[in-house]
């Protein structure tokens, strides 16, 4: 079982216990946990707060 | 006072034709392969290659009615196209032309069988043009305007009954065509392969295979387990294309009432059972409980080219 066998943007809606909910029955197949991981889009970076100017 | 016509009649737009003969000609060989072509459909023809783009496109087209339905290994043609009808003039023996002939020509198959003679009678009786091509890779087409193809429109084109074989011959898969002479003659268009490839290229235009899905187990709430076989001479797609066809986007799964589409979360090859597990989203809002509800089938030949599985549409399975 690989990450490609999952659909990326359904996962990256869902929660990773809804995920492995959903796919319980590959659950002897490998780890669904790190598989959700793998296919989440990288999180943009939250912008760091300005210094207050004097 | 004479009356001047010279003008009024317009009926010798082209005064002949120039005879000249240069170092290179077109000379026609034997028919040895044929496309299906969508009677509304032209096709590029501003080089060879664009062509061929072309054609290897609309083999793959989703939708049947726009689709290119190659038939390669035609091994005999015979030609029975009518001598012209004449008139003699009996006081003074002239004779002249009053007619010709129709194109009829009859292609028989080895290759392909009875399943191709099937696949080729459900054009019986329809409005689908046709190209061919010959053994020195020229295709024979229709002008359709500057830098267009299109197949030439059989006043009858007609797949026929099988001749059974009877110990000395092979059984015979053989299609006819009539077709009004100018369309491959004075309006014809040839397409010369014979330095892109030849025939070879022509016969990698290959057509589609039919695909029959089945149930391996029974549907269990939004899982399916699905296997998949050539309709013709059964060869199980598992063998081959167990990996690529593991993809969500190898699929599709709609609601049977609604025709709406179901998503499917997951796809994983099932070694077990030799065929794919397929999951569906159990909260999409078309996904239905009902048993036999679901259709699920592979994607449009389209798709699955993209997923390097080339030359195949399947049914639809209830699930």
């Amino acid at each position: 079982m690989h990450k490609n066998n999952f659909d990326k943007s359904w996962a990256n809606k869902v929660s990773k216990d809804k995920f492995i909910k959903q796919h319980d029955h590959h659950s002897k197949d490998g780890d669904l946990g790190e598989i959700w991981e793998s296919l989440q889009d990288e999180k943009p970076k939250k912008a760091e707060p300005k210094e207050k100017q004097q | 006072m004479a009356i001047d016509i010279g003008n009024t009649i317009a009926n010798c737009v082209q005064p002949g034709g120039n005879t000249g003969v240069g170092t290179c000609f077109n000379d026609l060989s034997v028919p040895i392969g044929a496309f299906i072509v969508p009677e509304d459909a032209t096709y590029d023809t501003s080089s060879v290659a664009a062509f061929l783009l072309a054609m290897q496109t609309a083999t793959l087209a989703d939708d049947p009615l726009q689709r290119v339905y190659p038939i390669h290994d035609l091994l005999q043609v015979t030609d029975s196209t009518p001598a012209n009808t004449t008139q003699t003039f009996n006081s003074t023996g002239a004779m002249f032309v009053v007619r010709e002939g129709y194109f009829n020509w009859t292609f028989q198959f080895v290759r392909g069988g009875l399943c191709l003679l099937i696949a080729l009678r459900k054009f019986n009786g329809q409005n689908w043009r046709i190209m061919f091509y010959d053994s020195f890779g020229k295709v024979w087409t229709m002008d359709a305007g500057t830098a267009l193809a299109q197949g030439a429109l059989p006043n009858n084109y007609w797949a026929n009954t099988y001749k059974v074989a009877d110990g000395t011959k092979k059984a015979e898969y053989t299609f006819t065509v009539d077709i009004e002479p100018s369309q491959l003659l004075d309006n014809m268009k040839l397409i010369d392969f014979s330095a892109s490839g030849g025939i070879a290229t022509l016969q990698s235009i290959t057509g589609l295979q039919n695909v029959t899905l089945s149930q391996l187990v029974a549907r269990a709430a939004g899982v399916l387990k699905i296997g998949a076989t050539t309709s013709c001479g059964t060869v199980d797609l598992h063998n081959k294309y167990a990996t690529e066809l593991a993809a969500t986007g190898a699929w599709v799964a709609t609601n049977k009432a609604t025709g709406a589409v179901i998503a499917i979360t997951s796809v994983v090859d099932n070694t077990v059972n030799g065929g794919w597990t397929i999951t569906l989203d159990t909260a999409d809002a078309n996904y239905t409980a009902t048993a036999g509800g679901i259709l699920i089938s592979l994607a449009g030949p389209t798709e699955l080219n993209g997923l390097s599985v080339k030359g195949y549409e399947s049914d639809k399975l209830a699930q």
